[in-house]
Protein backbone atom coordinates (compact mmCIF):
# COMPACT_ATOMS: atom_id res chain seq x y z
CA UNK A 1 0.00 0.00 0.00
CA UNK A 2 1.76 3.25 -1.36
CA UNK A 3 1.75 5.81 1.88
CA UNK A 4 0.05 9.39 0.97
CA UNK A 5 2.34 12.43 1.56
CA UNK A 6 5.44 10.28 3.27
CA UNK A 7 7.96 13.00 2.44
CA UNK A 8 6.00 15.59 3.84
CA UNK A 9 5.49 13.28 7.59
CA UNK A 10 9.56 12.94 6.91
CA UNK A 11 9.51 17.04 6.48
CA UNK A 12 7.34 17.80 9.46
CA UNK A 13 9.38 15.26 11.52
CA UNK A 14 12.76 16.46 11.16
CA UNK A 15 11.44 19.68 11.79
CA UNK A 16 10.48 18.79 15.61
CA UNK A 17 12.95 20.19 17.87
CA UNK A 18 15.40 17.66 19.98
CA UNK A 19 16.46 17.17 23.09
CA UNK A 20 19.63 15.97 24.56
CA UNK A 21 18.99 13.64 28.27
CA UNK A 22 20.13 15.61 31.03
CA UNK A 23 24.25 14.55 32.34
CA UNK A 24 22.97 12.86 36.04
CA UNK A 25 20.63 10.32 34.10
CA UNK A 26 23.77 8.15 32.02
CA UNK A 27 25.30 8.04 35.24
CA UNK A 28 22.37 7.16 37.22
CA UNK A 29 22.09 4.03 34.77
CA UNK A 30 25.25 3.13 35.09
CA UNK A 31 25.28 3.30 38.62
CA UNK A 32 22.22 0.64 38.73
CA UNK A 33 24.09 -1.55 36.27
CA UNK A 34 27.10 -2.66 38.87
CA UNK A 35 27.27 -4.34 40.89
CA UNK A 36 25.05 -7.12 38.99
CA UNK A 37 22.05 -8.59 40.55
CA UNK A 38 24.06 -12.04 41.57
CA UNK A 39 27.26 -10.16 42.85
CA UNK A 40 24.12 -8.49 45.11
CA UNK A 41 23.21 -11.74 46.17
CA UNK A 42 24.54 -13.52 49.54
CA UNK A 43 26.65 -16.39 49.00
CA UNK A 44 26.63 -19.57 51.31
CA UNK A 45 28.83 -22.74 51.49
CA UNK A 46 27.20 -25.97 52.04
CA UNK A 47 28.72 -27.91 55.00
CA UNK A 48 31.53 -30.42 54.26
CA UNK A 49 29.55 -33.36 54.84
CA UNK A 50 27.57 -33.06 51.20
CA UNK A 51 30.63 -32.37 49.66
CA UNK A 52 32.12 -35.92 51.25
CA UNK A 53 28.64 -37.73 49.91
CA UNK A 54 29.28 -36.66 46.17
CA UNK A 55 33.04 -37.51 46.04
CA UNK A 56 32.21 -41.21 47.42
CA UNK A 57 29.06 -41.60 44.89
CA UNK A 58 30.98 -40.23 42.18
CA UNK A 59 33.89 -42.75 43.16
CA UNK A 60 31.16 -45.37 43.02
CA UNK A 61 29.51 -45.44 39.82
CA UNK A 62 31.32 -46.36 36.85
CA UNK A 63 30.81 -44.09 34.26
CA UNK A 64 29.87 -45.12 30.63
CA UNK A 65 30.90 -43.95 27.03
CA UNK A 66 27.66 -43.06 26.55
CA UNK A 67 27.00 -41.70 30.05
CA UNK A 68 30.12 -39.36 29.58
CA UNK A 69 28.60 -38.09 25.84
CA UNK A 70 25.12 -37.66 26.97
CA UNK A 71 25.18 -34.81 25.01
CA UNK A 72 26.84 -34.59 22.05
CA UNK A 73 28.23 -31.65 20.38
CA UNK A 74 26.10 -30.02 18.15
CA UNK A 75 28.90 -29.46 15.35
CA UNK A 76 29.20 -33.49 15.90
CA UNK A 77 25.27 -33.77 15.27
CA UNK A 78 25.06 -31.50 12.22
CA UNK A 79 28.29 -33.81 10.90
CA UNK A 80 26.13 -37.00 11.23
CA UNK A 81 23.64 -35.62 9.84
CA UNK A 82 24.82 -34.02 6.19
CA UNK A 83 26.73 -37.73 6.50
CA UNK A 84 23.56 -39.57 6.67
CA UNK A 85 21.60 -37.32 3.89
CA UNK A 86 24.51 -37.78 1.69
CA UNK A 87 24.02 -41.55 1.85
CA UNK A 88 20.32 -41.24 1.39
CA UNK A 89 20.94 -39.52 -1.58
CA UNK A 90 23.21 -41.55 -3.05
CA UNK A 91 21.24 -44.74 -2.38
CA UNK A 92 18.63 -43.19 -3.83
CA UNK A 93 20.82 -41.80 -7.15
CA UNK A 94 22.32 -45.74 -7.27
CA UNK A 95 18.94 -47.47 -7.20
CA UNK A 96 18.27 -44.95 -10.31
CA UNK A 97 20.97 -46.35 -12.19
CA UNK A 98 20.13 -49.90 -11.48
CA UNK A 99 17.95 -49.22 -14.02
CA UNK A 100 19.39 -48.61 -16.91
CA UNK A 101 18.65 -48.80 -20.69
CA UNK A 102 20.63 -49.62 -23.36
CA UNK A 103 19.93 -48.72 -27.02
CA UNK A 104 21.59 -50.26 -30.31
CA UNK A 105 20.79 -49.72 -33.57
CA UNK A 106 22.21 -52.97 -36.45
CA UNK A 107 21.97 -52.50 -40.19
CA UNK A 108 22.19 -56.23 -41.88
CA UNK A 109 20.70 -57.56 -45.18
CA UNK A 110 18.98 -60.25 -46.39
CA UNK A 111 17.52 -62.36 -48.92
CA UNK A 112 13.76 -61.25 -49.13
CA UNK A 113 11.82 -64.36 -49.26
CA UNK A 114 9.23 -64.69 -51.86
CA UNK A 115 5.72 -63.71 -51.71
CA UNK A 116 3.65 -66.21 -53.55
CA UNK A 117 0.48 -65.45 -51.10
CA UNK A 118 -2.00 -63.06 -53.11
CA UNK A 119 -5.11 -63.06 -50.74
CA UNK A 120 -7.05 -61.22 -52.74
CA UNK A 121 -9.65 -60.75 -49.83
CA UNK A 122 -12.01 -58.56 -50.95
CA UNK A 123 -12.62 -60.77 -54.60
CA UNK A 124 -16.15 -61.95 -53.28
CA UNK A 125 -17.45 -59.35 -51.35
CA UNK A 126 -20.15 -58.29 -53.38
CA UNK A 127 -21.20 -61.92 -52.70
CA UNK A 128 -21.81 -61.54 -49.47
CA UNK A 129 -23.36 -58.56 -49.20
CA UNK A 130 -25.72 -60.12 -51.18
CA UNK A 131 -26.09 -62.82 -48.85
CA UNK A 132 -26.34 -60.21 -46.08
CA UNK A 133 -29.31 -58.37 -47.75
CA UNK A 134 -31.04 -62.06 -48.37
CA UNK A 135 -30.49 -62.74 -44.72
CA UNK A 136 -31.91 -59.09 -43.24
CA UNK A 137 -34.95 -59.49 -45.68
CA UNK A 138 -35.76 -62.93 -44.31
CA UNK A 139 -34.96 -62.04 -40.55
CA UNK A 140 -35.27 -65.97 -39.55
CA UNK A 141 -33.40 -66.82 -36.08
CA UNK A 142 -30.97 -69.85 -38.21
CA UNK A 143 -30.20 -67.37 -40.91
CA UNK A 144 -29.42 -64.35 -37.85
CA UNK A 145 -26.94 -66.94 -36.55
CA UNK A 146 -25.24 -67.19 -38.77
CA UNK A 147 -24.89 -63.81 -40.45
CA UNK A 148 -23.51 -62.84 -36.97
CA UNK A 149 -21.24 -65.50 -37.27
CA UNK A 150 -20.49 -63.89 -40.49
CA UNK A 151 -20.15 -60.38 -39.04
CA UNK A 152 -17.25 -61.55 -36.35
CA UNK A 153 -15.20 -63.17 -38.91
CA UNK A 154 -15.56 -59.89 -41.14
CA UNK A 155 -14.82 -57.80 -38.30
CA UNK A 156 -11.48 -59.75 -37.28
CA UNK A 157 -10.47 -59.54 -41.25
CA UNK A 158 -10.67 -55.30 -40.78
CA UNK A 159 -8.73 -56.19 -38.02
CA UNK A 160 -6.41 -57.81 -39.85
CA UNK A 161 -6.24 -55.49 -42.72
CA UNK A 162 -5.74 -52.88 -40.70
CA UNK A 163 -2.33 -54.38 -38.97
CA UNK A 164 -1.15 -55.13 -42.73
CA UNK A 165 -1.57 -51.59 -43.48
CA UNK A 166 0.24 -50.62 -40.08
CA UNK A 167 2.86 -53.07 -39.58
CA UNK A 168 3.95 -54.17 -43.21
CA UNK A 169 3.04 -57.79 -45.29
CA UNK A 170 3.90 -60.03 -42.29
CA UNK A 171 3.62 -63.96 -44.01
CA UNK A 172 2.10 -65.13 -40.45
CA UNK A 173 -0.34 -62.51 -40.58
CA UNK A 174 -1.39 -63.21 -44.37
CA UNK A 175 -1.52 -66.54 -43.32
CA UNK A 176 -4.38 -65.52 -40.77
CA UNK A 177 -5.71 -63.34 -42.93
CA UNK A 178 -6.31 -66.68 -45.27
CA UNK A 179 -7.83 -68.59 -42.89
CA UNK A 180 -10.54 -66.24 -42.07
CA UNK A 181 -11.39 -65.73 -45.30
CA UNK A 182 -11.63 -69.35 -45.70
CA UNK A 183 -13.84 -69.62 -42.60
CA UNK A 184 -15.94 -66.86 -44.02
CA UNK A 185 -16.23 -68.88 -46.64
CA UNK A 186 -17.61 -71.81 -44.84
CA UNK A 187 -19.93 -69.97 -43.45
CA UNK A 188 -21.61 -68.37 -46.85
CA UNK A 189 -21.70 -72.10 -48.00
CA UNK A 190 -23.68 -72.60 -44.99
CA UNK A 191 -25.99 -69.27 -45.47
CA UNK A 192 -26.11 -70.34 -49.16
CA UNK A 193 -27.81 -73.61 -48.04
CA UNK A 194 -30.22 -71.98 -46.02
CA UNK A 195 -31.41 -69.47 -48.26
CA UNK B 1 24.36 -68.33 -86.62
CA UNK B 2 26.59 -68.67 -83.68
CA UNK B 3 26.42 -64.96 -82.16
CA UNK B 4 22.44 -65.56 -81.26
CA UNK B 5 22.66 -68.43 -78.82
CA UNK B 6 25.54 -66.31 -77.34
CA UNK B 7 23.16 -63.39 -76.95
CA UNK B 8 20.60 -65.12 -75.67
CA UNK B 9 22.98 -66.27 -72.88
CA UNK B 10 24.00 -62.97 -71.60
CA UNK B 11 20.47 -62.23 -72.07
CA UNK B 12 19.52 -65.16 -69.35
CA UNK B 13 22.77 -64.25 -66.97
CA UNK B 14 21.39 -60.64 -66.93
CA UNK B 15 18.19 -61.56 -66.04
CA UNK B 16 19.35 -64.29 -63.35
CA UNK B 17 21.55 -61.45 -62.18
CA UNK B 18 18.91 -58.97 -61.63
CA UNK B 19 16.32 -61.45 -60.10
CA UNK B 20 19.48 -61.95 -57.39
CA UNK B 21 20.16 -57.96 -56.77
CA UNK B 22 16.50 -57.53 -56.12
CA UNK B 23 16.08 -60.36 -53.60
CA UNK B 24 17.75 -58.55 -51.01
CA UNK B 25 16.99 -55.95 -48.94
CA UNK B 26 18.01 -53.92 -45.67
CA UNK B 27 17.22 -55.13 -42.48
CA UNK B 28 17.18 -51.87 -39.45
CA UNK B 29 17.15 -53.78 -35.79
CA UNK B 30 16.56 -51.37 -32.86
CA UNK B 31 17.70 -53.33 -29.82
CA UNK B 32 16.27 -51.82 -26.22
CA UNK B 33 17.92 -53.53 -23.21
CA UNK B 34 16.48 -53.29 -19.38
CA UNK B 35 17.06 -54.10 -15.97
CA UNK B 36 15.01 -53.52 -12.81
CA UNK B 37 15.79 -55.02 -9.55
CA UNK B 38 12.70 -57.34 -8.03
CA UNK B 39 11.36 -57.24 -4.99
CA UNK B 40 8.25 -58.91 -3.46
CA UNK B 41 5.32 -57.82 -4.54
CA UNK B 42 6.13 -56.58 -7.91
CA UNK B 43 4.39 -57.45 -11.11
CA UNK B 44 5.34 -57.22 -14.95
CA UNK B 45 2.78 -56.02 -17.22
CA UNK B 46 3.66 -56.43 -20.81
CA UNK B 47 1.55 -54.94 -23.68
CA UNK B 48 2.43 -56.32 -27.01
CA UNK B 49 1.13 -55.12 -30.67
CA UNK B 50 2.59 -56.85 -33.01
CA UNK B 51 5.09 -58.38 -31.13
CA UNK B 52 6.38 -62.09 -30.27
CA UNK B 53 6.87 -62.23 -26.01
CA UNK B 54 9.06 -64.72 -24.55
CA UNK B 55 9.35 -64.72 -21.03
CA UNK B 56 11.38 -67.27 -19.07
CA UNK B 57 13.04 -67.40 -15.46
CA UNK B 58 15.73 -67.49 -13.63
CA UNK B 59 16.80 -67.48 -10.27
CA UNK B 60 18.21 -63.87 -10.03
CA UNK B 61 16.62 -61.32 -8.35
CA UNK B 62 15.89 -59.03 -11.56
CA UNK B 63 13.80 -58.41 -14.43
CA UNK B 64 15.84 -58.05 -17.87
CA UNK B 65 14.00 -57.27 -20.36
CA UNK B 66 15.41 -56.82 -24.07
CA UNK B 67 13.04 -55.22 -26.94
CA UNK B 68 13.97 -55.83 -30.78
CA UNK B 69 12.31 -54.14 -32.82
CA UNK B 70 12.68 -54.72 -36.96
CA UNK B 71 11.75 -53.51 -40.10
CA UNK B 72 12.60 -54.71 -43.52
CA UNK B 73 12.33 -52.92 -46.72
CA UNK B 74 14.83 -53.06 -49.95
CA UNK B 75 15.56 -49.44 -49.41
CA UNK B 76 17.72 -48.47 -46.39
CA UNK B 77 15.97 -44.79 -45.89
CA UNK B 78 12.12 -46.76 -45.84
CA UNK B 79 13.21 -49.09 -43.37
CA UNK B 80 15.04 -46.63 -40.97
CA UNK B 81 11.67 -43.78 -41.48
CA UNK B 82 9.07 -46.64 -41.11
CA UNK B 83 11.28 -47.97 -37.60
CA UNK B 84 11.03 -44.31 -36.16
CA UNK B 85 6.99 -45.14 -36.36
CA UNK B 86 7.73 -47.79 -33.85
CA UNK B 87 7.61 -46.79 -30.03
CA UNK B 88 8.82 -48.76 -26.79
CA UNK B 89 7.30 -47.08 -23.64
CA UNK B 90 8.35 -48.64 -20.18
CA UNK B 91 7.21 -46.99 -16.80
CA UNK B 92 7.58 -48.31 -13.09
CA UNK B 93 4.30 -47.36 -10.73
CA UNK B 94 5.00 -48.52 -7.54
CA UNK B 95 5.22 -52.05 -7.82
CA UNK B 96 4.03 -52.64 -10.85
CA UNK B 97 6.56 -52.49 -13.99
CA UNK B 98 4.81 -51.51 -17.50
CA UNK B 99 6.42 -52.53 -21.11
CA UNK B 100 4.50 -51.81 -24.21
CA UNK B 101 4.76 -50.68 -27.71
CA UNK B 102 2.72 -48.57 -30.23
CA UNK B 103 2.86 -46.97 -33.22
CA UNK B 104 3.19 -43.40 -32.76
CA UNK B 105 0.81 -42.71 -35.82
CA UNK B 106 -0.95 -45.25 -36.44
CA UNK B 107 -2.49 -44.10 -39.97
CA UNK B 108 0.88 -43.85 -41.56
CA UNK B 109 1.46 -47.08 -43.71
CA UNK B 110 3.94 -49.11 -43.42
CA UNK B 111 6.52 -50.10 -46.45
CA UNK B 112 8.56 -51.80 -44.21
CA UNK B 113 7.58 -55.55 -42.43
CA UNK B 114 7.80 -54.17 -39.35
CA UNK B 115 8.34 -57.42 -35.83
CA UNK B 116 8.84 -56.53 -32.46
CA UNK B 117 10.21 -59.19 -30.03
CA UNK B 118 10.24 -59.33 -26.68
CA UNK B 119 12.80 -61.56 -24.74
CA UNK B 120 12.16 -61.40 -20.68
CA UNK B 121 13.47 -63.06 -17.73
CA UNK B 122 12.74 -62.90 -14.43
CA UNK B 123 11.95 -65.11 -10.69
CA UNK B 124 10.15 -67.81 -11.19
CA UNK B 125 7.62 -66.20 -8.43
CA UNK B 126 6.76 -62.76 -10.28
CA UNK B 127 3.27 -62.36 -11.13
CA UNK B 128 2.97 -61.74 -14.72
CA UNK B 129 0.24 -59.99 -17.10
CA UNK B 130 0.42 -60.23 -21.02
CA UNK B 131 -1.74 -58.45 -23.39
CA UNK B 132 -0.75 -59.40 -26.65
CA UNK B 133 -2.37 -58.09 -30.20
CA UNK B 134 -1.44 -60.03 -33.01
CA UNK B 135 2.45 -61.88 -32.26
CA UNK B 136 2.07 -64.54 -29.70
CA UNK B 137 3.38 -65.06 -26.40
CA UNK B 138 5.49 -68.11 -25.25
CA UNK B 139 5.75 -68.77 -21.13
CA UNK B 140 7.80 -71.02 -19.32
CA UNK B 141 8.70 -71.95 -15.72
CA UNK B 142 6.76 -69.33 -13.68
CA UNK B 143 5.46 -70.32 -10.30
CA UNK B 144 2.89 -67.88 -9.52
CA UNK B 145 0.61 -65.73 -10.85
CA UNK B 146 -0.16 -65.68 -14.93
CA UNK B 147 -2.47 -63.76 -16.85
CA UNK B 148 -3.28 -63.43 -20.66
CA UNK B 149 -5.36 -61.81 -22.68
CA UNK B 150 -4.76 -62.00 -26.45
CA UNK B 151 -6.66 -61.49 -29.36
CA UNK B 152 -4.86 -62.79 -33.14
CA UNK B 153 -2.09 -64.58 -30.84
CA UNK B 154 -0.88 -67.84 -30.28
CA UNK B 155 -0.10 -69.12 -26.87
CA UNK B 156 2.42 -71.59 -25.58
CA UNK B 157 2.72 -72.69 -22.40
CA UNK B 158 5.07 -74.65 -20.92
CA UNK B 159 5.80 -75.56 -17.06
CA UNK B 160 3.96 -72.79 -15.03
CA UNK B 161 2.26 -73.59 -12.19
CA UNK B 162 0.05 -71.63 -10.20
CA UNK B 163 -2.87 -69.39 -10.96
CA UNK B 164 -3.34 -68.91 -14.73
CA UNK B 165 -6.14 -66.92 -16.32
CA UNK B 166 -5.86 -66.87 -19.61
CA UNK B 167 -8.87 -65.14 -22.75
CA UNK B 168 -8.14 -65.95 -26.29
CA UNK B 169 -9.77 -65.05 -29.49
CA UNK B 170 -8.26 -65.96 -32.92
CA UNK B 171 -5.49 -67.02 -30.80
CA UNK B 172 -4.48 -70.87 -30.57
CA UNK B 173 -3.42 -72.02 -26.94
CA UNK B 174 -0.88 -74.72 -26.34
CA UNK B 175 -0.06 -75.96 -22.55
CA UNK B 176 2.08 -78.21 -21.05
CA UNK B 177 3.06 -79.44 -17.87
CA UNK B 178 0.34 -76.83 -16.25
CA UNK B 179 -1.03 -77.44 -12.96
CA UNK B 180 -2.54 -75.33 -10.48
CA UNK B 181 -5.82 -73.18 -10.57
CA UNK B 182 -6.70 -72.51 -14.38
CA UNK B 183 -9.32 -70.40 -15.94
CA UNK B 184 -9.60 -70.87 -19.77
CA UNK B 185 -11.96 -68.06 -21.82
CA UNK B 186 -11.26 -69.08 -26.09
CA UNK B 187 -13.14 -68.10 -28.86
CA UNK B 188 -12.38 -69.32 -32.43
CA UNK B 189 -9.41 -70.68 -30.78
CA UNK B 190 -8.25 -74.09 -30.38
CA UNK B 191 -6.43 -75.40 -27.09
CA UNK B 192 -4.60 -78.32 -27.05
CA UNK B 193 -3.12 -79.04 -23.19
CA UNK B 194 -1.05 -82.03 -22.64
CA UNK B 195 -0.21 -83.51 -19.19
CA UNK B 196 -1.96 -81.00 -16.94
CA UNK B 197 -3.11 -81.42 -13.47
CA UNK B 198 -4.93 -79.20 -10.48
CA UNK B 199 -8.44 -77.21 -11.22
CA UNK B 200 -9.66 -76.28 -14.77
CA UNK B 201 -12.44 -74.51 -15.65
CA UNK B 202 -11.95 -74.17 -19.99
CA UNK B 203 -15.18 -72.12 -21.96
CA UNK B 204 -14.48 -72.79 -25.36
CA UNK B 205 -16.25 -71.43 -28.44
CA UNK B 206 -15.81 -72.66 -32.29
CA UNK B 207 -12.46 -73.95 -31.44
CA UNK B 208 -11.35 -77.79 -31.01
CA UNK B 209 -10.13 -78.80 -27.60
CA UNK B 210 -7.11 -81.88 -27.10
CA UNK B 211 -7.01 -82.22 -23.84
CA UNK B 212 -4.24 -84.67 -21.93
CA UNK B 213 -4.76 -84.63 -18.03
CA UNK B 214 -2.29 -86.05 -15.67
CA UNK B 215 -3.06 -88.27 -12.42
CA UNK B 216 -2.60 -85.00 -10.51
CA UNK B 217 -6.15 -83.56 -12.09
CA UNK B 218 -8.69 -82.69 -9.66
CA UNK B 219 -10.93 -81.26 -11.51
CA UNK B 220 -11.84 -80.12 -15.27
CA UNK B 221 -14.89 -78.45 -16.14
CA UNK B 222 -15.55 -77.85 -19.82
CA UNK B 223 -18.11 -75.85 -21.41
CA UNK B 224 -17.72 -75.82 -25.20
CA UNK B 225 -19.94 -74.05 -27.64
CA UNK B 226 -19.53 -75.54 -31.08
CA UNK B 227 -16.44 -77.06 -30.63
CA UNK B 228 -15.10 -80.66 -30.98
CA UNK B 229 -14.01 -81.90 -27.72
CA UNK B 230 -11.19 -84.44 -26.94
CA UNK B 231 -10.19 -86.17 -23.40
CA UNK B 232 -7.33 -88.05 -23.45
CA UNK B 233 -7.73 -90.13 -20.27
CA UNK B 234 -4.32 -90.81 -18.23
CA UNK B 235 -3.10 -94.15 -17.78
CA UNK B 236 -4.05 -95.25 -14.46
CA UNK B 237 -6.56 -93.58 -14.76
CA UNK B 238 -9.79 -95.64 -13.08
CA UNK B 239 -10.02 -93.20 -10.41
CA UNK B 240 -11.57 -90.88 -12.57
CA UNK B 241 -15.31 -89.60 -12.63
CA UNK B 242 -17.19 -88.19 -15.42
CA UNK B 243 -20.30 -86.50 -16.35
CA UNK B 244 -21.00 -85.11 -19.54
CA UNK B 245 -23.46 -83.68 -21.13
CA UNK B 246 -24.65 -82.73 -24.87
CA UNK B 247 -26.61 -81.05 -27.21
CA UNK B 248 -26.76 -81.48 -30.90
CA UNK B 249 -23.58 -83.62 -30.68
CA UNK B 250 -22.33 -87.01 -30.70
CA UNK B 251 -20.29 -88.93 -28.22
CA UNK B 252 -17.05 -91.66 -28.23
CA UNK B 253 -16.45 -93.54 -25.45
CA UNK B 254 -13.85 -96.08 -25.36
CA UNK B 255 -15.01 -99.64 -25.74
CA UNK B 256 -16.69 -101.63 -22.24
CA UNK B 257 -17.18 -98.46 -20.38
CA UNK B 258 -20.35 -98.83 -18.50
CA UNK B 259 -22.06 -95.64 -18.58
CA UNK B 260 -25.27 -94.65 -16.24
CA UNK B 261 -27.84 -92.47 -18.19
CA UNK B 262 -29.16 -88.89 -16.58
CA UNK B 263 -30.90 -87.90 -19.69
CA UNK B 264 -31.56 -88.70 -23.57
CA UNK B 265 -34.07 -86.97 -26.09
CA UNK B 266 -33.54 -86.65 -29.79
CA UNK B 267 -31.03 -83.40 -28.78
CA UNK B 268 -29.70 -83.67 -25.38
CA UNK B 269 -27.75 -86.31 -23.51
CA UNK B 270 -26.68 -86.44 -20.26
CA UNK B 271 -24.50 -89.21 -18.70
CA UNK B 272 -21.95 -89.86 -16.03
CA UNK B 273 -19.37 -92.68 -15.42
CA UNK B 274 -17.96 -93.66 -12.04
CA UNK B 275 -14.59 -94.11 -11.06
CA UNK B 276 -13.54 -97.66 -11.09
CA UNK B 277 -11.55 -96.68 -7.45
CA UNK B 278 -11.57 -93.71 -4.99
CA UNK B 279 -12.66 -90.86 -6.50
CA UNK B 280 -9.45 -89.18 -7.08
CA UNK B 281 -10.71 -86.10 -9.82
CA UNK B 282 -13.91 -85.10 -11.57
CA UNK B 283 -14.23 -84.41 -15.48
CA UNK B 284 -17.43 -82.47 -16.44
CA UNK B 285 -17.88 -81.36 -19.98
CA UNK B 286 -21.11 -79.86 -21.56
CA UNK B 287 -20.55 -79.69 -25.12
CA UNK B 288 -23.37 -78.05 -27.66
CA UNK B 289 -23.10 -78.43 -31.23
CA UNK B 290 -19.74 -80.46 -31.02
CA UNK B 291 -18.89 -83.81 -30.71
CA UNK B 292 -17.05 -85.24 -27.53
CA UNK B 293 -14.04 -87.93 -27.45
CA UNK B 294 -13.19 -89.70 -24.63
CA UNK B 295 -9.87 -91.24 -25.34
CA UNK B 296 -8.12 -94.10 -23.66
CA UNK B 297 -4.35 -93.26 -24.39
CA UNK B 298 -2.95 -97.08 -23.70
CA UNK B 299 -5.40 -97.52 -26.85
CA UNK B 300 -4.46 -94.72 -28.90
CA UNK B 301 -0.23 -95.66 -28.10
CA UNK B 302 -1.00 -99.27 -29.03
CA UNK B 303 -3.11 -97.65 -32.61
CA UNK B 304 0.14 -95.39 -33.20
CA UNK B 305 2.84 -98.27 -32.91
CA UNK B 306 0.53 -100.52 -35.23
CA UNK B 307 0.13 -97.80 -37.80
CA UNK B 308 3.57 -97.35 -37.62
CA UNK B 309 4.15 -101.01 -38.48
Amino acid sequence: MKENNADKLREALDRLPRYDAPPEAWSGIAGGLSPTLAERLPTHQPPAGVWNNLSRRLEAAEPTAFAKQRRLPVRLLLGAAAVALLLTVGLGLLSGFEHQQSVTLAYSQEVAPARSIDVNADRDEQSFQNAIAEIEARNEPGLNALRHELDELTEAKNDIKAMLVSYGDDPSVIRQLAEIERDRSDIYRRIIVEL
Amino acid sequence: MRVLPLLLLILLCTCVRAQTANALREVVTKTIEDTYPFKPGNELAVEGEKAEIFVETWDKQKISVKVVMTARHPRLEQAEEDLQNLDYISEVAGQKIFLKNKLRDKEKRSGSELTVHYYITLPEECPVYLKSHFGGATISNLRNQLRINGEYSAINIDNVHGILDIRSRFGDITGERIDGNVVINSRRSDINLFDVGGTFNITAQYGELKISPNLSLRDLHINADKSDVYIYEPLGSEGLAYDFSLNNGEVKLPNGRTVIELARTTEVRRFAIQPGNERMGTITASVSFGDLYLVDKQTEKLKAKARRF
